[in-house]
C-alpha cells in the first residue's frame, strides 16, 4: 500500500511537470529526481530504494531518450549520492544537507547520462548528444529550477509520507 | 562482512539487471503494449492539466496584451487581405502548372496521403525534442515518415514505433537535418535543430543570396521529406562574407511548443 501511494505520487509529480510547468516554459526541471533525493535524505534505504526505481522507470517511458538511459542515469545517481551522503555527512538531515544533496544529484545526474548516452552511443543504441550545449545550458538552468523547487517538493514528500504514517517528517 | 555478500548489494544488484533486462526487451519490441497503456494514461492525465494552464495563462495574456488588440486587429486583416490575394493567384498559378504538365505529358505531382493524429505529450525532461503521438503500427505509422500540421508545415519524422502509439522526433532537434531550398532564390541547406530554440539553415554557399523574410521548405532531394513542406522563415543572417558558407537562424513555422493536431504524411 506504501510502495503504491508513493508510485501514484510519483505519477501525479510527473503530470505536474508535464501538464504545469511545461507550458509555463519552466524548463528544463527535474521534480522526481528531487524527490527521489528527498527520499534519499529523510527516509530508509529501501524506501528511496523503491523511489528511486519507480522515478526512473516513469522519468524513462515519458521521455524521448533511448530507453533504459533515464533508468541508470538516476539510479546510480541515487546510489552515488546515498552512499556518500551516508558516509561522509551528517546523518541528521537538516536544510543544508537537502539543498545541497539536490545540488550535487543535478550535477552528477547530467554527468552520468552524459557518460550513459557515450556509452549507449557505442552499442548505437541512442543518438550523439552535445555535451557543450548540456554543460554550458541545460545543467546551470537546471541545477537553479531544482534548487527553487527543493523545499516544495520536500513538503509534498512530507504530505504523502504522512497519507500512511500520519507524521511528516521535520527539516 | 564484505560488502558483496550483504543483502544491500544482492538488492543492488538485482536491480541493474532488471534495468538492463528492461533495455533488451525494449530493443526487441516486447513492451510496446505496455508503453502504449502508460503513454494513453500518462497523455490524458497531461493533456487535462495543461488544458487548464493554457486556459490561465490566456487570461493573463488576454488582460496584459488587450491594449494592443485593436492595432493588432487592424494589421491582422490587412495580412488575410494579403494572404487571400496570393491564395488566389497561387491556385491560378497552380491549374496552369497542372495544365502545362498535362499538355506535356509529365507526371502530375501527387497529392499527400494524410493520416490525422493526436499529440498525447512531449518529453518533459527537455533531453530531446520528441512528441508522442496516439497512432502507430496498427495504422500503418511507419519509420521515417514525416509529421506536418495543416495545411503543410513540418513539424518533424517519426522515430519510434509502437503497436498503437509512435515517438516524433521535432525538426527543433539537433539530431535532425532536413534538406531546404528558400522560396525566393531557391538557395540550397540543410535545415538543423537547435535543441528546441529554433532552426539554423546553413551550409547555403555565399553566391546563393537569401535574406530575412524568405520563406524556406523542403526541397525533397534526400527523400526523406517530400519537397514543397515549408519549414519556417529566415529570422536573421548569422554568418559573414568571409565565411566559407553562409548561415541563417529559421523561425519555425509552426508554434512546437503547442502541438494538438497534426498528420503523418504516409
Amino acid at each position: 500500500m506504501k510502495l503504491l501511494i508513493y508510485f501514484l505520487a510519483i505519477f501525479f509529480l510527473l503530470v505536474i511537470q508535464q501538464g504545469v510547468l511545461a507550458p509555463l516554459r519552466i524548463l528544463p526541471v527535474n521534480l522526481l529526481l528531487l524527490f527521489a533525493v528527498t527520499a534519499m535524505v529523510v527516509a530508509d534505504f529501501n524506501t528511496a530504494l523503491w523511489i528511486s526505481l519507480a522515478c526512473g522507470v516513469v522519468l524513462d517511458l515519458a521521455s524521448g531518450t533511448a530507453d533504459g538511459l533515464i533508468i541508470l542515469t538516476l539510479f546510480s545517481t541515487f546510489l552515488m549520492v546515498y552512499f556518500m551522503l551516508h558516509a561522509w555527512v551528517n546523518r541528521e538531515p537538516n536544510q543544508l544537507v537537502l539543498f545541497s544533496s539536490v545540488a550535487s544529484a543535478t550535477v552528477l545526474y547530467y554527468l552520468l547520462f552524459l557518460l550513459f548516452a557515450r556509452i549507449f552511443g557505442i552499442f548505437h543504441l541512442a543518438p550523439a548528444i552535445d555535451f557543450n550545449y548540456f554543460f554550458t545550458t541545460e545543467l546551470p538552468l537546471s541545477l537553479a529550477f531544482n534548487l527553487i523547487f527543493t523545499y516544495p517538493v520536500f513538503l509534498y514528500f512530507s504530505y504523502v509520507q504522512s497519507l500512511w504514517s500520519g507524521k511528516p517528517e521535520q527539516v | 562482512m564484505r560488502f558483496i555478500y550483504t543483502k544491500t548489494f544482492t538488492k543492488i544488484f538485482t536491480i541493474f539487471v532488471l534495468i538492463a533486462l528492461f533495455i533488451i526487451l525494449d530493443a526487441k519490441g516486447y513492451i510496446g503494449l505496455a508503453k502504449d497503456g502508460f503513454f494513453r494514461l500518462y497523455g490524458l492525465a497531461a493533456s487535462k492539466v495543461t488544458g487548464g494552464t493554457n486556459g490561465i495563462k490566456s487570461v493573463f495574456n488576454t488582460l496584459f496584451t488587450i491594449k494592443n488588440l485593436v492595432s493588432e486587429n487592424a494589421s491582422l486583416h490587412q495580412k488575410v487581405a494579403e494572404l487571400s490575394y496570393n491564395n488566389a493567384r497561387l491556385k491560378s498559378a497552380q491549374d496552369e502548372n497542372s495544365d502545362l504538365r498535362k499538355a506535356l505529358n509529365l507526371k502530375q505531382q501527387s497529392r499527400l496521403n494524410l493520416l490525422p493524429v493526436e499529440v498525447l505529450f512531449l518529453d518533459a525532461t527537455g533531453f530531446s525534442q520528441t512528441i508522442v503521438i496516439d497512432k502507430g503500427e496498427n495504422h500503418a505509422v511507419k519509420l521515417n515518415q514525416p509529421v506536418v500540421a495543416s495545411p503543410g508545415l513540418l513539424i518533424g519524422k517519426v522515430t519510434k514505433v509502437y503497436p498503437a502509439s509512435a515517438e516524433v522526433t521535432l525538426i527543433t532537434d539537433p539530431g535532425m537535418v532536413v534538406n531546404a531550398e528558400a522560396v525566393d532564390s531557391g538557395a540550397h541547406g540543410l535545415i538543423r535543430g537547435e535543441h528546441g530554440l529554433g532552426l539554423t539553415f546553413d551550409l547555403v554557399t555565399q553566391n546563393d543570396l537569401i535574406k530575412s523574410g524568405d520563406q524556406v521548405i523542403t526541397s525533397g532531394l534526400s527523400g526523406d521529406f517530400p519537397r514543397g513542406l515549408l519549414i519556417g522563415e529566415i529570422a536573421a543572417i548569422r554568418s559573414s562574407a568571409t565565411d566559407l558558407f553562409q548561415k541563417a537562424f529559421v523561425s519555425p513555422a509552426a508554434d512546437l511548443r503547442d502541438l494538438r493536431f497534426l498528420s503523418v504524411v504516409q
